[in-house]
């Protein structure tokens, strides 16, 4: 794929993954590290299933 | 509990892993926010347009969701403005710190088992918890 347009559409495809999971809601995310309280464990779900989805070292 | 939405998450988790990757074997790049951000503000050649275009992307989509779903942005916490404003410095101060934020050392990081990455993910995970502990259950919820 081309660089440039690479760039926007994986901003496009980030800011979709925020919107889904919550994250533009601060509430959402200070629930997640609310442990000790009325803890809301979504968002470790998904940085679980980040880990899980290793991407090749391909670091230049 | 109730407001668990790990089908959500799941499917927002697999979308920014997907961003990353892409972003990874198309241009090499992490998506690291602060980092992209933040290499706009001292710019060398070659190195602008990606960075920009993807801000463009992640602002553009934020835009459609603020017309078409403004729920999306919902807040639901009561903070002053100078909370506000003393937070986003010390968020700013943090990340140039540490070389990175929940997505450059969170996502990408953790993902290719970087330790620097890793250790800046814990550090700031149990800083985040012990700051939502006192906030929420010494300061009754609002600053």
């Amino acid at each position: 794929m081309n660089s440039a347009l690479a760039a926007f559409i994986t901003g496009l495809i980030f800011a979709v993954g925020l919107a889904i999971s919550g994250m533009t809601q601060p509430g959402k995310v200070i629930a997640f590290l609310d442990l000790f309280g009325n803890w809301d464990p979504s968002l470790g779900d998904l940085q679980e299933r980040l880990y899980h989805l290793r991407i090749d070292q391909s670091i230049p | 509990m109730e407001n668990f939405t790990p089908l959500a998450s799941l499917g927002g988790g697999l979308l920014i892993g997907l961003s990353a990757s892409l972003l990874l074997l198309c241009d090499g790049k992490i998506a690291g926010i602060s980092g992209i951000v933040g290499g706009l503000l001292s710019p060398t050649q070659n190195d602008t347009a990606w960075r920009v275009l993807f801000l463009v992307g992640l602002l553009t989509e934020g835009l459609l969701f603020s017309l078409l779903a403004p729920q999306v942005f919902a807040i639901s916490i009561s903070r002053s403005t100078i909370a506000l404003v003393l937070a986003g410095l010390l968020v700013g101060f943090g990340t140039r710190l540490g070389n990175g934020c929940t997505s450059g050392h969170g996502v990408c990081g953790i993902s290719r088992f970087s330790v620097r990455s890793i250790v800046a993910t814990v550090t700031f995970m149990i800083t985040a918890i012990v700051t939502v502990y006192i906030i929420n259950h010494w300061l009754g919820g609002s600053l």
